[in-house]
């Protein structure tokens, strides 16, 4: 086991099970996300939670920006925790951007992966008309910076002097990291870019492996027609529509949930 | 609802983990155009922007399912119209008979957001100003020192090749020539130092050091200024203590104090330099007999550029008065101090306050 992946992203190994299964959070959280979830598989599975590198409690200096500017940066970060702890046949239960990143990463080492969770997935996050709708377009995505800004990055921005040398105020430093998940706002910054202005619709695809597509029924930001979309593209794939609103069931409906996650898996695991 | 929530002068709203309204107060509704029955059972993205709406899945419930409390959290609410609004939000979770509830107070505000626009556009393009300004300093310095490499360089070498007694002419032209380069040189050091110090790109590497061979070094090299001004450079017995600090800006900065004391004390005078322990730190003393520090102008002398207020005629002290400030920063970067006492016309005590390595 490769500690400094381990310490880097933050990995933690609960659970009394063999089978591993990571839950990898989406944009603008951290591993605790999976709270409401985690203990529902912990009899059966060996579960995973990390946090990617700049998020949570993630080793922040290991952060470089061209490594992370694109997603392949944290398809490297799964693939590296997965080859740190040794494991094969990973069920890879992936939040929004996560179930994109799950994918590239079994496009490159499927061998690694026996099943792919999404959870409220969207390829593309933009509108290209006539073909493909992905809700937004480039204006709103600029409108989520500038929220972002004027929420967090303006002000690490404008304390920058104070949180970074003033040691006698670390409420401020403080202040920022329990405001939002996310450690470092600039990073935050740059994995929104990463996450809102990608477009993998070719790379689905080229997904080997068995996928379950879990949305909402009203989800704003990955729509249903995304959700179908993504089932369309990829071969071996369900599609199980929550009767929910939102786009974190998993933290408004953790139930329903469980229960999409748990009746997938049962049905795999009566298999084998 | 309750009459008081009606009445209080903010919006109020709550909601359910589905996002659904459960409750709106009448000031909500005035402020976005809808009424109640509209906004009531429908989902809070009806009132959020396009932008708000992602930051209201990636951040806001989550932080509050996470944390059960959000402060000042900015978001764009939309009227009925389709115009922007921006507010500013306080939420807390509760849970009432096995329902969570997410409650709201919301405050418009529109002019407070322009005004906060206004200074962080104001603080980037000042600093994009003195980024500009730190980067001409920096090129300028550069500029001035390569030919001032060559013209150092040359009068060596013209020096070496002249023959005759040190006391002729073409050696004190060479002499004069020389003196006024290295002067040019430390100007051009100075700006250099003081654009890096300033842009915050100066980096300190502290490591354990012998004081001895710093203060050694430094009195060696200022002994023979001291000399030709006629002015007598003592020092007080050897020291063993080790600091923490950077060797070479160290011995910047006491070569600067010593320059400093040399150049303003007179003929006949005397610089002194010692050492001394005090708790977890070396003091370094720089002790002169010069002219000293008008009361009025103490405060003043570690501020950047303060000589050129001064409008000295005197070319032998003249410069842009960016020595202690440079050096005092330098002394702060490796987590010291550097004081002054002075009286006019008695001389100047500057003390430099380092801390001590950890194996003294």
């Amino acid at each position: 086991m490769s500690h400094n992946i381990v310490e880097r992203n933050n990995v933690t190994i609960t659970g009394d099970g063999e089978i591993p299964i990571i839950f990898a959070h989406g944009f603008g959280c951290d591993q605790h996300m999976w709270r409401f979830i985690t203990p529902a598989f912990k009899d059966k599975f060996k579960i995973i939670l990390f946090d990617y590198v700049g998020f949570g409690n993630s080793d922040t200096s290991a952060y470089k920006s061209e490594r992370y500017n694109t997603l392949d940066g944290y398809v490297q970060d799964v693939l590296e925790v997965i080859d740190a702890l040794e494991l094969d046949d990973v069920i890879f239960v992936g939040h929004s951007v996560s179930s994109i990143i799950g994918a590239l990463a079994s496009i490159k080492e499927p061998q690694k992966f026996k099943h792919l969770i999404m959870i409220g997935p969207s390829p593309c996050y933009l509108n290209d008309p006539p073909e493909y709708y992905g809700g937004y377009d480039r204006s709103t995505i600029e409108e989520l910076l500038q929220l972002m800004q004027k929420n967090y990055i303006g002000w690490a921005e404008f304390f920058a002097p104070e949180v970074m040398k003033n040691e006698d105020k670390p409420e401020l430093t403080e202040e920022l990291e329990e405001s939002f998940c996310s450690t470092d706002p600039v990073i935050a910054r740059e994995f929104a870019k990463a996450t809102f202005l990608s477009d993998n619709r070719e790379d689905l695809p080229e997904v080997d492996v068995p996928v379950l597509i879990i949305q909402c029924e009203n989800d704003s930001i990955a729509p249903l027609r995304v959700g179908k979309y993504v089932h369309s593209q990829i071969k071996d794939s369900t599609l199980e529509v929550l009767p929910a609103n939102g786009h974190c069931p998993h933290m408004s409906d953790p139930e329903l949930t469980i229960e999409a996650i748990d009746n997938y898996l049962k049905q795999d695991l009566t298999r084998s | 609802m309750s009459s008081v929530i009606n009445q209080i002068p903010c919006g109020y709203l709550e909601f359910n983990d589905e996002g659904i309204l459960t409750q709106v107060n009448n000031r909500i509704c005035d402020i976005f155009n809808y009424t109640e029955e509209q906004l009531v059972d429908n989902h809070i993205e009806i009132i959020l922007t396009p932008g708000a709406k992602i930051f209201y899945q990636t951040h806001l419930f989550p932080m509050l399912k996470m944390k059960k409390q959000v402060n000042e959290i900015y978001l764009t609410f939309q009227s009925k119209e389709g115009e922007n609004i921006p507010v500013l939000i306080n939420a807390e979770r509760i849970v009432e008979n096995d329902d969570p509830i997410n409650r709201c107070i919301v405050l418009q505000m529109e002019r407070r957001s322009e005004y906060e626009d206004r200074i962080l556009y104001d603080k980037k393009k000042a600093e994009k100003k003195s980024d500009k300004k730190e980067k001409l300093l920096s090129m300028m310095s550069h500029e001035l020192r390569s030919p001032l490499n060559v013209i150092l360089g040359m009068v060596d070498l013209l020096s070496n090749e002249i023959n005759g007694d040190a006391g002729s002419e073409e050696r004190k032209y060479l002499g004069l020539i020389k003196n006024a380069g290295k002067d040019l040189a430390r100007l051009a050091d100075d700006i250099l130092n003081f654009a890096k110090l300033e842009s915050g790109y100066f980096e300190v590497n502290n490591e354990m050091v012998l004081l001895e061979e710093v203060l050694m070094n430094s009195f060696m090299m200022a002994m023979h200024d001291a000399e030709d001004k006629g002015i007598e450079l003592t020092r007080s017995e050897k020291t063993e203590l080790k600091v923490f600090a950077d060797k070479d800006r160290l011995k910047q900065v006491i070569m600067n104090l010593l320059t400093n004391a040399i150049k303003y004390t007179e003929s006949g005078g005397e610089v002194i330099l010692s050492t001394e322990k005090e708790d977890q730190y070396a003091k370094i003393h720089i002790k002169d007999t010069g002219i000293g520090i008008p009361a009025e102008k103490i405060d003043q002398i570690f501020q950047p550029f303060n000589q050129m207020d001064n409008n000295s005629s005197d070319s032998g002290k003249s410069g842009f008065g960016l020595g202690l400030p440079i050096s005092k920063k330098l002394v702060t970067l490796m987590e010291g101090n550097l004081t002054v006492s002075s009286e006019e016309g008695e001389g100047s005590i500057f003390s430099v306050k380092i801390p001590l390595a950890k194996t003294n």
